[in-house]
């Protein structure tokens, strides 16, 4: 991936760049908001990376600017203060995505992966159907089957397996899902993600030797054909 | 708190009990000044009568011993048969010749200088008495054995006397029930500002902190003693923000930490699954921690009233309905059963969304924590009057009533909790997000199991 990051606070950018560059991607890392907007406009980037408080452009602006321009680069926002109002104002105004700070980098990285997919047209929100491997998902009349074989999921399963689809390959993080799916800003005590996600796993991989969809200790889940 | 509301009854009231000791304290200064009054005028009096006996007295020595006590006795005879308003009686025995008689029984005679003779009642009846009167009488015998008395009846002192009692009694009761009605109304005054002090004291109790208590008024010393609780007040709640704020400080402070370490852990590259593990149990540790630092930041955020909510109008029974299909399932895996009460299809409020589903999920994370396994959850929402109620209950074990109003402290936890994961916040941001949407929650020990029960307004507007 290409990256622009827009980040002041140099003990973050630093930490972003070296997450990112040890994975192997390109990144620039710009701390000024007026010099970020032109280097976003000026070059390829297949995501950005922007903290909320920038100076010389705050974050805001800076996406303002370039949705104004049509330019439709997917964006990350990060924020000091990771309220959920700030949040929604972000996604408002034409943020891709919104995470707070501090946050795992692991969670950085799931965000702006399935941002970057997104982006490249490799699946769309209006696909009729979705495929990972033998599994089927078409979506006008939520009807899933995997080897042929029809599954019965009920509504919530069906939303669960339908995001886990469209981010297929990636890890998708409890967070994402929470936020998503249940609008939670919160993980509440009792586990509902694990609970819910070994339902779908029950009724997606059994009698099958291939496992679709596998949990990543602290990080997610992921829903892939992996042998 | 109620039962301090509760109408006290009048004789229990300050007011009253102040208008009561007002009475007895101008009843006995009234009685005082009778007494005094009684006495200095009967004193007097009686001294006055007593001068105008010696006087009269002084007039017949000088009479007798110029012409003798038979002159005397003609001269009172012509003076009583001429001056008809005479008040005075007289009684006169010369040594020789006839004595003089009126009024003054010869019994006086027995006395020497000042002393009281009854009259008879027949006499009594003649003067215009119905009963005996008692006479004063001065005597005096000559030189040449004349006796000489003089009285006057004491009735009209009597009289006075008796008049005047009952003038200072009537006077008595009279300032008695002014002082009474004085003191009420002072009272009840004085009681109404001091039952608005004592309003906000008890709203300062239920933790509206920020009010202040009102001026009592009626002086300086009451103005003081505001004055100075509320100082103490202003101290109060600088110290108990400034705790908010250090818990709230260090939550903030130590979650940019954790959140590298936890990142350091993620980094680290396991050489078998055993590792794997305890570095994914680490994480799992550090994640708790951050769950804990966060749900600080969001109670305090929700305590400020600082964030914007989107107020939006808000279905709860939709929320309930998805809050259940969101836990049934970890329920169910925990042994818990989870049951939808109350009534159903829609019941509008006005409210954010968000913030009531994570009301929602924290009231029903509370009962599955605090139950054991083949607890029944039931969760509902019921239409009452204007009201909209929220309820979450179990039939685990409750809650002892007295801790109850202790269960929305932030990291309040009954004893027998004290093992048990979780934040001790669940409840706290619950009620911080009732308090934001102006709705009272209620906790209620069912024995068996607690009912945690928010009312809201009803309707959209």
């Amino acid at each position: 991936m290409n990256i622009l990051v827009l980040e002041d606070d140099r003990k973050t950018g630093a930490f972003i760049v070296r997450g990112f560059t040890e994975l192997g991607h390109n990144v620039r890392w710009i701390a000024d908001g007026r010099q970020g907007l032109a280097a976003a406009l000026g070059g390829r980037f297949d995501v950005l990376v922007v903290d909320r408080m920038l100076p010389g452009l705050s974050g805001m602006e800076v996406l303002r600017e370039l949705r104004a321009r049509a330019d439709q680069t997917p964006i990350l926002m990060l924020t000091a203060l990771s309220a959920l109002e700030e949040r929604v104002e972000g996604l408002e105004e034409g943020a891709d995505d919104y995470l707070g700070k501090p946050f795992a980098f692991s969670e950085l990285l799931a965000r702006t992966r399935a941002l970057c997919r997104r982006a490249h047209g490799r699946e769309s929100i209006d696909d009729e159907q979705i495929t990972v491997a033998d599994l089927e998902i078409r979506r006008k009349n939520q009807h899933v089957t995997r080897a042929g074989r029809r599954i019965d999921l009920t509504p919530q399963e069906y939303r669960l397996l339908e995001f886990l689809a469209r981010h297929a390959g990636q890890t998708v993080t409890r967070t994402m899902l929470l936020e998503n799916l249940w609008n939670y800003e919160f993980d509440p005590r009792t586990n509902i993600l694990d609970a819910h996600v070994s339902r779908l796993r029950a009724k997606l991989d059994r009698g099958h030797d291939v496992p679709l969809l596998r949990t990543l200790r602290g990080v997610g889940y992921i829903l892939d054909a992996r042998e | 708190m109620r039962a301090n509301r509760r109408r006290t009854a009048i004789w229990r009231t300050a007011a009253f009990r102040l208008a009561l000791v007002f009475a007895a304290i101008f009843g006995v200064g009234a009685a005082l000044l009778l007494v005094l009054l009684d006495y200095s005028v009967a004193r007097h009096a009686e001294a006055e009568l007593r001068s105008a006996l010696r006087h009269q007295m002084g007039i017949m020595r000088a009479d007798a011993q110029l012409e003798g006590g038979d002159a005397l006795v003609n001269i009172l005879t012509e003076h009583v048969r001429t001056d008809t308003i005479s008040r005075y009686r007289y009684l006169v025995i010369p040594v020789s010749g006839p004595r003089f008689e009126s009024g003054v029984p010869e019994t006086a005679t027995g006395i020497d200088g000042f002393g009281v003779v009854a009259v008879t009642a027949s006499d009594a009846t003649a003067m215009g008495r119905s009963n005996s009167v008692e006479i004063l009488v001065y005597t005096e015998r000559l030189a040449d054995g004349t006796f000489m008395a003089v009285g006057r009846e004491v009735y009209p002192l009597r009289d006075l006397r008796v008049g005047l009692n009952r003038v200072a009694l009537m006077g008595s009761i009279a300032l008695m029930l002014l002082a009474g009605v004085a003191g009420l109304v002072a009272g009840i005054l004085f009681l109404r500002r001091l039952e608005r002090v004592n309003a906000t004291t008890k709203r300062i109790m239920d933790g509206n902190l920020s009010e202040r208590l009102p001026t009592i008024g009626f002086g300086q010393e009451f103005h003081d003693l505001t004055r100075n609780l509320n100082t103490m007040l202003d101290r109060l709640e600088a110290l108990m923000s400034a705790m908010k704020q250090i818990s709230t400080d260090l939550a903030h402070d130590l979650r940019m930490p954790l959140t590298r370490l936890r990142n350091q852990l993620e980094d680290i590259e396991t050489r078998d699954a055993s590792q794997a593990r305890q570095v994914g149990e680490a994480i799992a540790e550090a994640d708790e921690l951050l769950t804990l630092f966060n749900a600080m930041l969001r109670l305090a955020r929700l305590e400020a009233g600082t964030g914007r909510h989107a107020m939006t109008v808000v279905d709860l029974g939709g929320l309930v309905d998805r809050a259940i299909d969101t836990f049934m399932p970890a329920a169910e895996d925990q042994g818990r059963r989870l049951r939808r009460q109350g009534d159903p299809g829609s019941h509008p409020v006005r409210g954010d969304e968000t913030l009531l589903a994570q009301l929602l999920a924290n009231l029903i994370d509370n009962a599955i924590c605090h139950t054991r396994p083949g607890a029944i959850i039931r969760c509902g929402v019921e239409a009452a009057g204007g009201s909209v109620i929220l309820s979450v209950s179990d039939d685990g074990p409750g809650a002892p009533p007295e801790e109850i109003p202790n269960l929305t402290k932030r990291f309040y936890r009954l004893d027998r909790s004290r093992n048990q994961p979780g934040t001790g916040l669940g409840l706290s941001l619950a009620a911080a997000i009732a308090d934001l949407h102006g709705a009272q929650m209620r906790i209620v020990d069912m024995a068996p199991g607690l009912s945690v029960s928010i009312r809201f307004d009803a309707g959209a507007d």
